[in-house]
């Protein structure tokens, strides 16, 4: 499970979802991925000051696009402010070629669309992993 | 004293007689002015000759219009060199004239002729030449200019009234005139295009009431309100609709009362307008934004739904890895899970119709697309229901999404089963479409553009007229609770627009529907071709098939894709499963077949396949290994059913195997060689062959 030298499991993911079923539901999939080191946000504000104070816990972020008080599209434009590279896996519920668009001029790293399973998760944090790892 | 008193006498005599004639000289010379200023007082001009034919007077008029009164040579001043004036200046030359010209040789024997003239610039004359008793002339001049003015315009306004009347003739309006003070407000005038609207001939409308011509309109409540309206004298302007040969169509009629000078109605003009494409276009338009509007809906409802179904399918797993398998409650988690995925069905289905997906368009040829689906329709239909697919001999290439036609054949194909419950044939024609056989929904400026028409027929119940305007709306079905989702022929409307195309629909109720699709043809050559087959692997050639080649072994995996490159494929390769994914992620078309080595770090070939299969589940697989078919595969095992290839790979076997894989709709073929067959790795048992 690595990809020249990281390991899923030794991903560090910090996990932005506003519902809280949804985040469990995620976090079990990652845990199931063998992942361990998960922290959660509710939304995306919250997400930006657990950056500020925690960068060095995490390497990787998973997050919804639709949330309210700040929305993924948004926090992954604050973040690229400070952080360019940081890999960032958005959750989107809509698969429409202007959201991907919008989703990929703002810099994501990959998204995955809703409804996802585990396998495509796994796809998903595969190539992002790649992509961290080639670039 | 006599002789003295004599002289005196005569003197006075003399003088009287001086007298009487000067008096009479007076007199005379009065009487010859008031004839001269009665001559050249009124307007016309008037030319008198004597009986030889000499000029003996005119008047100033006569100066004005003939200049050639002013000759001052004698010789010429006659009534043959008038004769001649005339005959150069006449409008249009009298045979009378012409024969007075021969006859006169100097004098008049002609009883008189009139004759048109033109003298300057527009000025008319008439010219009246006649005879007197003595044989001298006169000709009496009239300036006729403004009559022969009056005369064009007479004429002119008769020309345009000539257009007036062609111009109706040749209006695409019907239009019917009828005189309300003839007993029944008899028709007293119509013309052609109406008798072509309504299928009348012109004989049998004029002299007809209005109430016999509107009774052919459908909706008797129109006609009657039409006729209060003439009754009344009163304008009126509806929209009917009249059941013709040719179906049913949509006229505008335009009732004008026209009144006279004392006010009473004089006449009634009628003008009826065939507004049905007009009404068609706009329904498809409404049709369109109702569409549009329910797309949005149904993508709205498809996201949050989505939501709802992600949390929902993963706390069953989460479930379900709780419990020990076999349990009652896994196996009942195991039915939630199966209604998930119905339901995960759903959305992507109405997301389908929303229109809002990505599709990688390529272009095919529709009549081979059709022809490939034809062995999957079949199973679809009942078994009382014969399917007939035709196709045309000319190439028909359009652009679409890989999966399009499929689609839009399957949901057409069970609606069709669903209309003909006791059979019926199931007809699926792919031709080119024959432009006045296009639908009005095709707008104007795409009308001269050409379009494939795929065209499916079904010979069952049919449709009404307002079960035809709704099929498209998403939810919408004729079918039982739970039969349908009423989101099959709205999937082929989302479809179909992803296309460029248009869809049109006709139905009759007992005899069956017919959906013709019109999508437009693509000037480029078919992205993917199979050229030859499996019997001769040296002329095979996969044009524009993708696979992706997974192969850690570097030179194993140049000698692999060179093999692939031979058969005309487009090869991505990737020297590790994670690459493998990442290089599937960057690639916008369609991968028709993964590669894979079975044994590869990080990311073994069947995880690969697992990963690969759930982002793209239209990927056919095929795992080669050098570790041998049958048996421990270095812990390694194949799924049920896996295409597997040994290596050291044989160029003729890797070709079977694509051709075969691709043309899978086709594996009842007998003709595939066993050499196929051989590469086929089942789980549990050994390779065959």
């Amino acid at each position: 499970m690595s990809s020249g030298g990281v390991v899923l499991k030794d991903l560090k993911v910090l996990l932005v979802e506003d519902q809280t079923e949804a985040r469990a539901m995620i976090r079990n999939m990652l845990a199931e991925l063998g992942i361990t080191q998960i922290f959660e946000a509710p939304d995306g504000k919250e997400a930006l000051q657990f950056i500020d104070s925690a960068y060095e816990f995490i390497n990787i972020i998973i997050c919804d696009w639709n949330m309210p008080s700040m929305n993924g599209v948004e926090l992954l434009r604050q973040l690229r402010t400070v952080d360019p590279d940081m890999p960032f896996l958005m959750i989107t519920g809509r698969g429409d070629l202007e959201s991907i668009v919008e989703a990929k001029t703002s810099g994501v790293t990959g998204y995955i669309k809703k409804p996802f399973s585990a396998a495509q998760l796994e796809a998903k944090l595969r190539i992002v992993v790649h992509r961290m790892v080639a670039a | 004293m006599f002789f003295f008193y004599l002289p005196y006498g005569l003197a006075l005599f003399l003088g009287v007689i001086a007298l009487f004639f000067v008096w009479r000289n007076y007199v005379l010379h009065r009487h010859y002015k008031l004839l001269e200023d009665s001559i050249n007082t009124p307007a016309h001009g008037l030319v008198f000759f004597d009986e030889k034919g000499r000029f003996h007077k005119a008047n100033v008029q006569a100066h004005k219009y003939v200049p050639f009164l002013e000759n001052k040579n004698s010789s010429d001043l006659c009534f043959d060199g008038f004769l001649n004036y005339l005959y150069d200046h006449a409008m249009d030359c009298d045979e009378s004239l012409e024969k007075a010209i021969e006859g006169t040789a100097g004098k008049m024997t002609s009883q008189g002729f009139r004759e048109v003239i033109e003298w300057g610039e527009g000025n008319i004359c008439l010219a009246e030449v006649q005879k007197t008793k003595d044989k001298s002339a006169i000709v009496v001049l009239n300036d006729i200019s403004d009559l022969k003015k009056q005369e064009e315009n007479f004429l002119r306004l008769n020309r345009y009234s000539h257009e007036l009347s062609q111009a109706i003739e040749a209006a695409a309006l019907g239009i019917v005139i009828s005189d309300p003070k003839q007993s029944g407000n008899a028709v007293i005038y119509v013309n052609e295009p109406f008798c072509r609207l309504a299928q009348m001939k012109r004989e049998e409308v004029i002299g007809n009431d209005w109430a016999i011509l509107l009774g052919a309109l459908d909706d008797s409540n129109c006609a009657e309100s039409l006729v209060g309206s003439i009754v009344k004298g009163e304008q009126a302007d509806i929209e009917a609709e009249i059941t013709t040969d040719g179906g049913a169509r949509w006229f505008n009629i335009k009732l004008t009362p026209v009144r006279d000078r004392k006010d009473q109605l004089d006449l009634f003009i009628g003008v009826f307008t065939d507004v049905t494409e007009q009404k068609q276009r706009e329904a498809e338009a409404f049709q369109g934004k109702k569409l549009e509007a329910l797309g949005q809906l149904a993508a709205g409802i498809a996201h949050d739904f989505n939501n709802i179904l992600s949390i929902v399918d993963g706390y069953i797993r989460m479930a379900d890895n709780e419990l020990e398998e076999d349990s009652k409650a896994a196996n009942f988690l195991q039915h939630s899970r199966k209604a998930t995925k119905r339901g995960a069905e759903l959305t992507k289905r109405m997301l389908m119709f929303s229109r809002h997906k990505i599709i990688a368009q390529s272009v095919v040829d529709l009549r081979e697309v059709v022809r490939d689906q034809e062995p999957l329709l079949q199973p679809l239909l009942d078994a009382s229901v014969s399917c007939v697919v035709r196709t045309c001999a000319d190439d028909i290439c359009i652009e679409c999404g890989p999966d399009t036609v499929g689609q839009i054949l399957m949901n057409l194909a069970i609606n069709a089963r669903d209309a003909m419950p006791d059979g019926g044939t199931f007809l699926v024609e792919v031709k080119m479409a024959e432009t006045e056989d296009l639908p009005v929904a095709i707008p104007v400026g795409e009308r001269g553009n050409s379009f494939a028409r795929l065209s499916v027929s079904d010979t069952g119940t049919g449709m009404d007229k307002k079960t035809v305007d709704r099929i498209f709306d998403p939810f919408f079905t004729t079918k039982e609770q739970g039969k349908g989702t009423g989101l099959g022929l709205s999937m082929v409307y989302g479809l179909v627009q992803e296309t460029g195309g248009y869809i049109g629909v006709q139905s009759f109720v007992g005899r069956g529907t017919t959906i013709s699709i019109y999508i437009p043809l693509t000037d480029k050559e078919p992205t993917k071709q199979i050229k030859g087959d499996a019997t001769n692997i040296k002329d095979l050639r996969l044009e524009g098939y993708t696979v992706l080649v997974a192969e850690d072994e570097p030179d194993l995996r140049l000698v692999v894709c060179d093999m692939l490159e031979k058969l005309g494929m487009t090869v991505l390769q990737a020297e590790n499963g994670n690459e493998a994914l990442a290089k599937q992620e960057d690639f916008e078309g369609q991968i028709d077949i993964l590669l894979t080595d079975v044994v590869m770090p990080e990311l073994n070939g069947v995880k690969l396949a697992e990963l690969f299969q759930s982002l793209r589940e239209e990927t056919k697989i095929i795992f080669m290994s050098g570790y041998p078919a049958n048996g421990n595969m270095a812990r390694v095992e194949l799924p049920e059913d896996a295409y597997f290839m040994a290596k050291p790979l044989e160029y003729e076997l890797l070709a079977r195997l694509m051709y075969q894989r691709l043309r899978e709709n086709d594996s009842d073929n007998p003709n595939e060689g066993p050499a196929i067959e051989s590469a086929r790795w089942k789980t549990g048992g050994d390779a065959e062959g």
